[in-house]
């Protein structure tokens, strides 16, 4: 029997996504029999006690979930397993393969502990204020209730924010998610019309989310993070980045690129939106099927 | 057939074969009878070269009053291309093929491009580096934020580059600088260099819409134009093309065709 354990040196919640992606490739293409994965490598001080709940999320992909702070026990019988660079590898993986290595997420309702909402006909935004351990990639909080007004002005009912830092929202009447139950966000996000969010785990959560749409606002140019002779060795052909990962057939996914921590106009955000819109419209009146 | 006088032949069009006659409104061009594309008598390409590397875009303030026209002219046009039906099924198919790049052939300056949800422009243009340095003058009028654009020096009359993943290639305000016999190479080597699933915008001057000899694209850069029943014709005669939008729009005419391989 082929056991694989997936880990990652360093895990926050997008590594999670990646390795995940991973554990599926081991699954599928490398005929894996049993993945093993170690929740106490990370999820200890930082994430169990904010309910991400990685056993329900991942119950069909994950045979075994282990809790063993003894990060490097030779006595496990199971093959270890790291993807290399998690971003560089599942974006090679998934263009080699296919979406068939995304896994999906397990949404059970009954481990939703969060108000009921208006499920897939919602806009909801994560910003990334100042990018704390990494500024590049942060939004300026200008920026951040620039586009807070302006999409609440034209989807008023249909919006919300994501953010652990609702005091930043300059506009008080703004409808704002804020828990620290990491499951509720996961499922509240996975089950918008369009999830718009900077370079964070949940953006990548977002795509293995497959809302209708997912628009994510990176840094200027985040290829400079990409050294080709360290992070690309493996990978030459293609220029990978940490773009998250998208079901295409599920999901529209438009990426923006940001200067100084921030974008000045939001028309292709607005142009993402009304192309869903239209599709529904198209749908629903029996133009497409 | 032969002239009445000395029985010398006449020019037939190059598409489909009908008489080239000169066209009363504006004796500058030849229209044909039957397809109604319309020729200039003294078409010369290399005008247009010489004329695009020495003297366009000399005129900043000229070309910055054009463009704060143009805008509200294009914003127009996408609200219209965000309601038909075609071009949404077309722009969601792009996106599941990962196509977020417009590869935008004599592009100059990207207006129309700029509009569409995308995340890079690459320009291939005769010119390049001359738009290259000015393009703030591009970027005070339109929203280009969020979308990354890049120059390349690159003469159309090369063809189209070949790519091996799907792609969006655009040719705004181009084609109509060209002899139809060019034209036609142009769309051949989209047609033989793009895989399939790709995508191509053509927009440019509709002929239809001539009211008389002064018509603002009557000029001496403009060899050759099509009209829009034409133009749909002889994209769908390629075997690997397919037209999925066609519309006239203000004077000027707008077609979206896929590459079916």
């Amino acid at each position: 029997m082929k056991t694989y354990e997936v880990f990652h040196t360093t895990i926050n919640i997008g590594e999670t996504v990646a390795l995940m992606i991973f554990a599926k490739y081991l699954k599928m293409i490398k005929n894996a029999d049993h993945i093993v994965f170690n929740t106490a490598t990370f999820w200890e001080d930082r994430y169990m006690n904010r309910s991400i709940k990685v056993e329900t999320l991942f119950k069909d992909l994950i045979d075994e979930f282990i809790h063993d702070p003894d990060v490097k026990s030779k006595d496990r019988e199971h093959i270890r397993k790291c993807p290399g660079n998690a971003w560089v590898a599942t974006q090679y993986l998934v263009a080699k393969y296919g979406q068939q290595i995304m896994p999906k997420l397990n949404l059970d309702s009954s481990e939703y502990t969060g108000e009921q909402y208006d499920w897939n006909n919602y806009i909801c935004f994560s910003p990334l204020w100042d990018g704390e351990y990494n500024p590049p990639r942060g939004m300026n909080h200008k920026f951040c209730n620039k586009l807070i007004d302006e999409l609440n002005v034209t989807y008023r009912d249909n919006f919300y924010v994501i953010t652990d830092k609702p005091n930043l929202v300059r506009n008080k009447k703004i409808k704002i998610i804020h828990t620290d139950n990491l499951y509720d966000i996961i499922y509240f996000i996975s089950k918008s019309k369009v999830y718009i969010g900077g370079d964070t785990g949940f953006t990548h959560f977002a795509g293995l989310g497959r809302p209708r749409g997912l628009i994510s606002i990176y840094e200027e140019d985040q290829f400079r993070h990409f050294n080709r002779m360290r992070h690309q060795g493996l990978y030459p052909n293609g220029n990978w980045n940490s773009d998250p990962v998208v079901d295409r057939s599920k999901t529209v996914h438009l990426h923006l690129n940001m200067i100084n921590n921030a974008l000045s106009n939001f028309k292709q955000i607005h142009h993402v939106i009304n192309l869903i819109d239209e599709e529904r419209i198209c749908i629903e009146k029996g133009e497409w099927k | 057939m032969n002239c009445t006088h000395c029985n010398a032949k006449l020019k037939s069009c190059e598409f489909c074969d009908g008489h080239l006659t000169v066209y009363k409104t504006n004796p500058d061009y030849m229209q044909c009878d039957t397809c109604k594309m319309q020729v200039q008598i003294a078409s010369d390409t290399s005008f247009n070269k010489k004329f695009y590397s020495d003297e366009y875009l000399n005129d900043l303030e000229h070309e910055s009053s054009i463009m704060k026209i143009n805008v509200q002219h294009y914003e127009k046009l996408f609200k219209l291309l965000t309601k038909n039906k075609d071009h949404v099924a077309s722009l969601l198919e792009m996106n599941k093929l990962n196509i977020d790049e417009c590869q935008c052939y004599g592009g100059g300056f990207p207006q129309l491009e700029s509009f569409y949800p995308l995340s890079k422009l690459t320009i291939y243009d005769l010119i390049a580096t001359q738009y290259r340095k000015h393009i703030k003058v591009f970027t005070n009028i339109y929203d280009t934020d969020g979308m990354k654009i890049t120059y390349t020096a690159h003469d159309l009359l090369k063809g189209v580059k070949k790519t091996t993943n799907p792609t969006f290639v655009s040719f705004s305000h181009i084609l109509e600088h060209f002899s139809f016999q060019d034209m036609s190479k142009i769309i051949s080597s989209a047609a033989n260099n793009l895989p399939d699933g790709s995508y191509g915008l053509i927009y440019q001057p509709n002929i239809s819409a001539v009211k008389g000899k002064t018509w603002v694209h009557y000029n001496i850069q403009h060899l050759s134009f099509l009209p829009i029943d034409t133009f749909v014709k002889f994209i769908n005669d390629f075997d690997e093309l397919e037209v999925k939008v066609s519309m006239s729009y203000s004077d000027d005419l707008f077609i979206l065709f896929r590459v079916c391989k």
